[in-house]
């Protein structure tokens, strides 16, 4: 792609002050942005460090500065590309904080912290702030423990909440009205129950359309409709109480007249609506005004502990000095609130790039435009189909409604053609996502990004199904030894959560496929560190016994037997011997350990057992080295006892030569010659059901609820509110999918394979997995008489036919004993530690620096100037030569040459008896001796005590 | 004319004209041969290449020669001390505490010792540059600047006073080049400059000094830029041998891949007759790799030098202080930890050991240490330096302490601020190494090693963010931001800088220059790191001493038995070698079920609720009221409640709890175990019904396939135990006492089963969904099954089979072992049974399968 299309020139060329591009995937919106940049700067619009390009990862603003070298890179020296402003925001709010840090009221050198230091403060100071604070929180304290008997609930909410706020531009406000909505009493005026109202309404209405567009007229039809009715007529709470709707019995033979679809859409509608809505709605308005009024002291209560844990926590962030993410956000904007500081950072730039508009959440989206003003360019590129962090709270609908000073929506550019795949797979996706928009997210339109193309389609995109995991995973691993074209790395299997990928991972090895998982995972919890770490503990405190017999086991290997031999004291000399060699290691260790960092004793670990090269051992010292609180390894032991850290990693990322298997999410942004979409019908209610024990949601739009619990008597009450968050949150959830599977389905350059099982369902009223929402629309494209969508083969797998070859690259000589080579025995200046104690006086010291300078440079001794009568005196003579592999080096205190004599004195303070001077310095005065080539030399020692000189002789 | 400018195109080259000159002066005409800090070493070693004996000549720093000056010149007053850049940043920290309230732009942070640090270089950095701090103010242009100006000129000035009559190092020069002259060192000496690429404006003021005064001076210039600021002396063009070494990459994915790659190549060049100090390895990143590095080299048994600038903070004694003073402001266990366990404790290992097992245990903080009692009482800054002074042999730590002592007299005492301090004292602070070069292959840090002639030079990291990359354009270095918003150099400068090096670096070899790297935008030598490593499995040989380690009395315990078909590998583990894993300070369930268990035992004893409570509080043996109030509350929900659903059934009374019920197993065991509780009821003619309840603070489901699984056997085993002619077993079960929250006002119900023949006997609601209802027959076969478990299990135990099993597919989450025997998702036992649904059906169809 060296020229661009016409639809990017329109972009590139594009004369407005402020522009928008709405870009599809993989139509070439960096190389767009790019050629913009390039233009603006040949034409001589703006220098290079004019330009502020903002991007969302680290990996994007590194390609960005790549690709603008290649393109300007004969006519702009490095240097002035080095100064361009291309970063993430992150590190764009770090660079302003700082340099304007008086400003922000932060240290000049604050830090910023990772994700593993902050989650450390917070959990430290948790309970701290419960206890203090109990008393005026022990009703939402109660709630969450009253099942559990634990705070990790309560815990993970409030960091939850905390997290969420920080994304909030009007986090004060948020939390005082904003978070309150569902408590509001007037339940006619409640916000909550109206959502659960509109859902009941939406899903009456869409049953309504398929009864009709399934069924065969008659009187079961006309009853079904009726209760449809009955719902939409409802207006209230109190209207859908007194709701009949009681489920008409079918008399026999009815139900045959009617298709498939329609009976299985009356038994849906009896089970989601007819059963649930008398079930939710059967409590009298003054009993949910009742709950309403006793929950809301619960929700003010946790609203407080999260205020008060906030306090705690920025308190303990200054004075640790340090920031964290999202305070870089929060400073950055303090700091242009301030106007010297926004007039100076603006007038730096002239134009301003936003990629990936749509994941500016509203903190982001402040900074941005405080930046561009009215007189900045400015050009935002995202693509709303292709916003996927809605958990993280970005608001695709600030990209969408971007609007200039004078409120007017800011022209909108569209790149559109996609270049990443080939035609049939864009037809496929076309095919999928052109009637799911408009039927899920009725704003919206789809444009097609690419040419239709059927028969090609066929070859190029392979729906396949199996019911079971381990089918699928069979079919998994045949499409991947089935392609003959494309070496393992380039091929990715996709999965919308990462659940499943370890199992995949698995199956696929054991059949000679290298897969590794490409994303992050808490390395602590690899079997590979648990390993090394239990050989620190049992090494720090060999009374710390399971860690002890484990690393005996796994490490020095140990059978069980042994173990058990060991344990009852029935050792037998072998025995005993192997294990003084373990202690002679462990006691190794122990004394490294008192001294050294983790990083550096576990590197040693890790070399002894041939760990070092597993990818997840060095990924893992990787993470580790140069952490402030693992310099020393009884805290490392500590944090990770106490389960205090969590250190992610990501072993995947190293591989080659390996399938990759990853989350949707993470493939974002990526492409890849063959994709696999796998365990799409993974059913989305699982992590739904994940969350049924959460006792909070919360939503920016209706705030936050707690379930509805009788903590006095444990006893469950009216869920109205609660189910009115969730059902809400359900029909965005649906819509987040959607663009999921747009990011899913728009990776693959050239081959896709999508596996799950047949469960699709044209009429699903509440689409369950990714298969409901592909399936039942591909089944329908072509209906002229014939079929052209790709078939759907429903594959029967054995499963479980094992190959009993296992090619896995183990290590043959792993784990191997070594011996412990001392790590720098150079650089350890502390070998022999003794117990404190004060130095004496250094008086005697002084004193002798004191008259060498007064016999440099003043006058000699008079014996000494006696013995030196009629030679070249030279004072202080330094000298150098070598010996061995030693170079010696000292400096006379006196040298007197004459011919081919010379005379060496030497002045010494030392309180001794004569003699004992000569012994002890006989060998000193030698090397000086030997530093005085071809000359006949005599040497003296001159002491200030006995006022005299010596001869020394060799 | 005695001023000589040999000016070469290699740097290296250049350099070692020069020197050589400077050996080939007489035996003890006086020559001093003037080098950047650190190159002295190399320096002398090459003079001594050509004169195997120097007498007379010195190889002298800026402020060696400084000290030989001064000395002179002032030899009989004391000399004058001076500061090292830790004790001038510390001096100008104080001076900026002083006049903090005179600053006008530098206001809120002024007080930070790190802020003093960064104010500290940019000053030094102006003074370097020969820049006038009285007309700054003048000449800046925006008001911003104007006070930016004023202010640093105000610290400036404060700092001067405070130091006096002490000098640091940029006073060095200044007084250098006011008095060179005066010396007679000088006068009589020949003075040789190399080693250096350019000189500061202060530095080149005293050189010019030294061309005055010096009996003659020779420079090597091979720089461009020394050699325009040398361009008032006319150089001497010199013909050097240009090395002309060929450059070649290599790449691994990661860094210790990389490191094994350069040190294998090593290894085949030693091999082939290179003279390891012929090889250098530079490292860009060299505080974080190095011993990684070291490492490898080890591994390939390669005699490697480090050239470490080993920092105070990596000393233990250095933590151990630091440690202390965290533990004194933080209360934190884990810091307390890392006192103890740091070898300057001087605490004996036994001691060490049970204090750690106790911290685990317990929620003991900062209380056991008698350093740190005696510390908590300390309340000044002064005494607390002199106490920790006592605790250190270091003389540089003492050395910081004493200096924070005498700066911090007057200053507010601030624990937190102290140890940020401190602890930038220390990591500023470098203990001296002097590496050792024979014999040994060099690995230094790429920017401070001095560029002398090798063969083979490595730069390893070449692809991390920060390696300098060469660059053609030189202005960059002008571009030193004094008026702009910041107050260091910019990054640019510093890339800049580096850029330099990396073209300088790049010709000093004279065979081979070879980068290495990890990403993937360097020339690549692709590398595959081993996936999917698995260990070997756990041995799975039988243990000989089985009946010895699991029924030392010849007792059996049901529970042992359950776990056992858990997983006989974790049963091994836990029953067998008796490990657990330490107790941390928390509330764990099993403490929180034993609590409710005894308050329980005792209600039903005595039916007083309070005392009950009083009973199961003080088992809890735990405090932290937003839990344990909780529990309480819950403890008493659950008695009332139990005594609601007990009052309505004939299964109430009389209770008989905590009863042991024994039975006889073959290899002459006994099995023996406690019932929670037995209830009876009379059928008349002394004969009498029983059910048997086992109170669970957790969940209990699915009891039916439990009992066939093994998992649970002590409802069939006790029952059948209890059973004869006057005794009939009316059921069995577990009692729930919490399944999460009630959807009603239900009461409590059994999970377990009942026999159809007494199904009268029980309060109707008693009964759980989960509870069935089963024939005098099938409850025969139950028991006689279990019963088969138990012979088998014991079996089993006996034969020494302890191979893992694990039962669901999450168990190896929990489990105390982490998944390390290697077995977890692959003998996964639910697998197998997948899809079966157990329900007493089995029983009933008389299938055992």
């Amino acid at each position: 792609m060296n020229k661009p299309t016409r639809e990017q020139q329109k972009v590139i060329d594009s004369q407005a002050r402020e522009i928008k591009v709405s870009a599809n995937a993989g139509s070439g919106k960096t190389f767009t942005i790019m050629q913009q940049i390039a233009q603006i700067v040949k034409t001589g619009n703006s220098r290079v460090d004019q330009l502020l390009v903002l991007t969302f990862t680290e990996a994007s603003a590194k390609d960005m500065r790549k690709k603008l070298k290649e393109q300007l890179g004969d006519i702009v020296k490095p240097a002035e590309l080095q100064a361009a402003s291309i970063g993430t925001f992150h590190s764009f709010c770090s660079s302003i904080v700082r340099a304007w840090f008086t400003v922000a009221e932060v240290s000049p050198s604050f830090a910023v912290m990772d994700a593993v230091e902050s989650t450390k403060i917070k959990a430290a100071i948790f309970e701290h702030v419960v206890l203090e604070h109990y008393a005026k929180i022990a009703k939402v304290v109660d709630l969450f423990t009253a099942s559990s008997r634990k705070l990790d609930q309560l815990r993970k909410v409030v960091f939850e909440i905390q997290d969420f706020l920080d994304t909030r531009e009007d986090r004060a406000d948020w939390l005082k009205r904003q978070a309150l909505t569902a408590y509001e009493p007037d339940i006619n005026q409640n916000q909550a129950i109206q959502a659960l109202i509109n859902y009941y309404h939406h899903t009456a209405e869409k049953y309504r359309a398929y009864f009709l567009e399934t069924g065969t007229p008659s009187p079961m039809l006309d009853s079904m409709v009726d209760l449809c009715n009955r719902i939409l007529g409802a207006q209230t709470y109190a209207d859908f109480g007194g709701l009949d709707l009681t489920f008409p019995a079918a008399k026999s033979g009815e139900l045959k007249t009617q298709s498939d679809a329609f009976r299985k859409l009356r038994e849906d509608f009896r089970d989601k609506l007819c059963r649930t809505i008398p079930e939710t709605c059967q409590y009298p308005v003054a009993q949910i005004t009742a709950d309403i009024n006793t929950e809301r002291v619960i929700v003010e209560q946790l609203l407080l502990l999260v205020q008060v844990f906030d306090q705690a926590y920025q308190a303990k962030k200054a004075e640790a000095k340090k920031l964290d993410f999202s305070d870089l956000e929060k400073y950055a904007l303090k700091v242009l609130g301030n106007p010297e500081a926004l007039t100076s950072i603006r007038a730096q730039f002239k134009y301003i790039f936003v990629d990936e508009g749509q994941d500016t959440n509203p903190v982001q989206f402040k900074i941005i435009n405080l930046l561009r003003g009215t007189d900045k360019f400015f050009c935002i590129v995202g693509d709303v189909k292709q916003s996927i962090y809605g958990f993280r709270a970005c608001e695709p609908e600030i990209f969408e409604s971007l609007t200039d000073e004078d409120g007017n929506l800011v022209p909108v550019l569209l790149l559109g053609k996609n270049f990443r795949s080939t035609d049939p797979i864009l037809h496929f996706v076309n095919m999928v996502m052109k009637p799911l928009i408009p039927h899920y997210m009725e704003d919206h339109k789809f444009t097609e990004i690419g040419e239709p193309n059927p028969e090609a389609m066929q070859q190029a995109v392979v729906l396949e199904a199996a019911k079971t995991l381990p089918e699928q995973m069979e079919l998994v691993y045949r499409h991947i030894v089935a392609e003959k074209n494309l070496a393992w790395q380039d091929i990715v299997v996709l999965s919308e959560t990462s659940g499943h990928l370890l199992e995949l991972q698995k199956y696929l090895s054991e059949r000679g496929i290298s897969a590794v998982i490409d994303r992050k995972t808490n390395a602590l919890l690899e079997p590979e560190i648990t390993l090394l770490n239990d050989f620190l503990f049992a090494a720090m405190n060999p009374t710390n016994e399971l860690k002890r017999y484990l690393v005996l086991q796994y490490l020095f290997h140990f059978s069980n037997d042994d173990l058990a031999r060991l344990r009852l004291g029935q050792m037998d000399d072998q025995l005993t011997v192997r294990l003084n060699q373990c202690d002679a290691i462990w006691q190794q260790y122990r004394q490294l350990g008192r001294s050294a960092s983790a990083y550096e004793v576990l590197t040693q670990a890790a070399t002894e057992f041939g760990m070092l090269e597993m990818p997840v051992v060095s990924a893992f010292l990787a993470a580790i080295r140069g952490v402030r609180d693992f310099d020393t390894v009884a805290r490392y032991l500590y944090l990770i006892e106490h389960d205090l850290v969590k250190i992610e990693v990501n072993v995947g990322a190293y591989a080659q030569n390996a399938v990759k298997l990853m989350t949707i999410h993470n493939s974002k942004g990526l492409e890849f010659p063959m994709v696999i979409l796998f365990n799409m019908s993974n059913p989305w209610s699982a992590q739904s059901n994940e969350r049924s024990n959460v006792k909070v949601v919360y939503d920016k739009r209706l705030g936050v609820c707690v379930s509805s619990v009788d903590t006095e008597n444990y006893v469950l009450k009216s869920p109205v509110l609660h189910l009115g968050i969730k059902k809400y949150q359900q029909e965005i959830e649906v819509k987040e999918k959607i663009r999921l599977l747009y990011v899913a389905l728009t990776r693959a350059k050239k081959k896709m394979v999508i596996i799950g099982s047949d469960q699709g369902n044209r009429y699903a009223v509440q689409p369950n997995c990714m298969m409901h929402l592909i399936n039942p629309l591909t089944m329908h494209v072509y209906e002229d008489g014939v079929e052209l969508s790709p078939k759907l083969t429903t594959t029967t797998v054995k499963s479980k036919t094992k190959i009993t070859t296992c090619p896995v690259v183990g290590h043959p000589d792993a784990l191997v004993k070594q011996s412990v080579t001392a790590l720098a025995t150079s650089a350890e200046p502390f070998q022999d530690y003794v117990a404190p104690q004060l130095f004496a006086d250094v008086g005697g010291k002084e004193f002798g620096t004191a008259f060498h300078r007064q016999v440099q440079y003043g006058d000699l001794p008079e014996p000494v100037a006696e013995l030196v009568t009629g030679y070249t005196v030279y004072r202080e003579i330094p000298f150098l030569y070598p010996q061995g592999q030693t170079i010696v080096q000292g400096i006379m205190d006196l040298l007197a040459v004459k011919d081919n004599e010379a005379i060496i004195v030497d002045y010494k303070t030392t309180r001794l008896p004569k003699d004992q001077l000569v012994a002890k310095y006989r060998e000193q005065l030698r090397l000086y001796a030997q530093a005085v080539p071809n000359y006949q030399v005599r040497a003296y020692l001159y002491s200030t005590v006995h006022k005299a000189l010596i001869e020394v002789k060799f | 004319m005695k001023v000589t400018v040999y000016r070469g195109e290699n740097f290296v080259a250049t350099n070692e004209f020069v020197l050589h000159k400077a050996a080939g002066q007489p035996l003890l005409q006086p020559t001093l041969v003037l080098v950047p800090d650190r190159f002295t070493l190399q320096a002398e070693r090459l003079l001594l290449k050509d004169q195997p004996h120097l007498l007379n000549t010195r190889v002298v720093t800026f402020s060696m020669l400084y000290r030989l000056v001064a000395d002179e010149i002032n030899f009989n007053q004391p000399a004058v001390e001076v500061l090292d850049k830790t004790s001038a940043v510390l001096n100008l920290w104080t001076a900026i505490h002083k006049i903090q309230g005179q600053l006008t732009w530098f206001k809120t942070s002024a007080g930070h010792y790190d802020f003093a640090e960064k104010m500290f270089n940019t000053i030094n950095q102006m003074r370097s540059s020969c820049v006038d701090f009285a007309s700054l103010e003048n000449q800046a242009q925006s008001a911003v600047a104007k006070k930016k100006y004023h202010d640093i000129n105000l610290i400036y000035q404060a700092y001067c006073q405070i130091i006096a009559p002490r000098t640091d190092s940029s006073g060095m020069l200044d007084y250098l080049t006011a008095h060179a002259a005066q010396s007679k060192v000088v006068q009589d000496a020949d003075i040789f400059v190399c080693g250096f690429t350019s000189l500061s404006p202060a530095r080149l003021q005293v050189l010019g000094e030294l061309c005055q005064a010096a009996k003659s001076v020779t420079i090597a210039a091979s720089e461009d830029e020394l050699c325009a600021q040398l361009s008032k002396y006319k150089p001497y063009r010199i013909e050097v041998d240009a090395f002309a070494p060929k450059t070649i990459t290599m790449r691994n994915e990661t860094e210790r891949g990389e490191a094994n790659l350069v040190i294998e190549k090593i290894v085949q060049l030693i091999a082939d007759g290179v003279p390891p100090e012929d090889i250098v390895v530079l490292l860009t990143e060299f505080d974080t790799l190095a011993p990684v590095w070291q490492v490898v080299a080890d591994k390939y048994r390669l005699p490697v030098n480090l050239d470490v600038g080993t920092k105070l903070s990596t000393l233990p004694e250095a933590k151990y202080l630091r440690d202390l003073l965290e533990t004194l402001a933080n209360d934190d266990a884990e810091n307390t930890v890392a006192v103890l366990f740091n070898r300057c404790s001087g605490i004996d290992d036994d001691t060490v050991y049970a204090l750690d097992n106790k911290i685990v245990a317990s929620d003991l903080r900062a209380r056991m240490v008698p350093e740190i009692k005696q510390l908590t009482a300390t309340k000044n800054v002064v005494a607390l330096c002199e106490q920790l002074q006592s605790l250190t042999t270091n003389e540089k730590l003492q050395n910081i302490l004493e200096q924070i002592a005498t700066e911090c007299r007057e200053q507010p005492f601030n624990l937190r601020e102290f140890i940020t301090l401190f602890w930038t004292l220390c990591s500023a602070t470098k203990v001296s190494n002097i590496p050792q070069y024979v014999d040994r292959v060099l690995i230094a840090p790429v920017n401070d090693w001095v560029p002398s002639r090798v063969q083979y030079l490595f730069i390893a990291n070449c692809t991390a963010d920060n390696f300098p990359q060469p660059q053609a354009d030189d202005d960059i270095l002008q571009e030193v931001d004094l008026v702009g918003t910041q107050i260091t150099p910019t990054p640019s400068l510093q890339r800049a800088r580096n850029y330099r090096r990396a073209e300088l670096l790049q010709t000093v070899a004279t065979q081979q220059v070879i980068l290495s790297g990890t990403h993937e935008d360097f020339t690549a030598v692709p590398y595959t790191p081993v996936v999917n490593f698995q260990w070997q499995k756990t041995d799975t040989k039988p243990i000989t001493v089985g009946r010895a380690l699991f029924f030392p009395e010849n007792r059996v315990k049901p529970t042992m038995l359950e776990s056992y078909y858990n997983c006989p590998y974790l049963n091994f583990v836990q029953n067998g070698l008796q490990l657990r894993p330490r107790a941390l300070h928390s509330l764990d369930p099993n403490t929180v079920g034993s609590a409710i268990h005894a308050a329980l035992q005792d209600y039903f004893v005595h039916f007083n609720v309070e005392q009950a409570i009083a009973i199961g509080k003080a088992a809890l043996d735990f405090d932290y009221p937003p839990l344990t109030k909780n529990i309480e509350k819950e403890m008493r929900f659950i008695i009332n409640r139990l005594a609601k659903t007990f009052q309505a059934g004939k299964f109430t009374l009389p209770t008989q709890v905590e009863t042991t019920v024994q039975c006889q197993l073959p290899h002459d065991l006994v099995l023996s175990g406690r019932v929670d509780r037995i209830d009876w009821a009379d059928l008349g003619n002394g004969a009498r019904a029983f059910l048997v309840l086992d109170y669970k603070t957790g969940r209990v489901d699915h009891v039916a396939r439990s009992i066939y699984l093994g998992d649970k056997l002590q409802l069939p085993i006790y029952s059948s135990a209890l059973l004869n002619d006057n005794s009939h077993l009316a059921g069995a079960g577990y009692l729930p006492l919490k399944s999460g929250f009630a959807t009603d006002q239900k009461t409590y119900s059994l999970n377990g089963f009942v026999n159809e023949t007494y199904q009268e006997l029980f309060p109707a609601d008693l009964l759980g969904d989960d509870t069935a209802v089963l024939s005098p027959d099938v409850i025969h076969r139950l028991c006689a099954h279990a019963r088969q478990l138990v012979d088998q299990a014991v079996a089993r135990i006996l034969a020494g089979d302890v191979t893992p099993q694990v039962v669901t597919k999450n168990h190896c989450e929990y489990c105390p072992l982490k998944g390390l025997c290697s077995q977890a998702q692959t003998n996964c036992r639910d697998e197998k049974i997948k899809g079966k649904k157990i329900t007493y059906k089995i029983f009933e169809e008389g299938s055992h399968e």
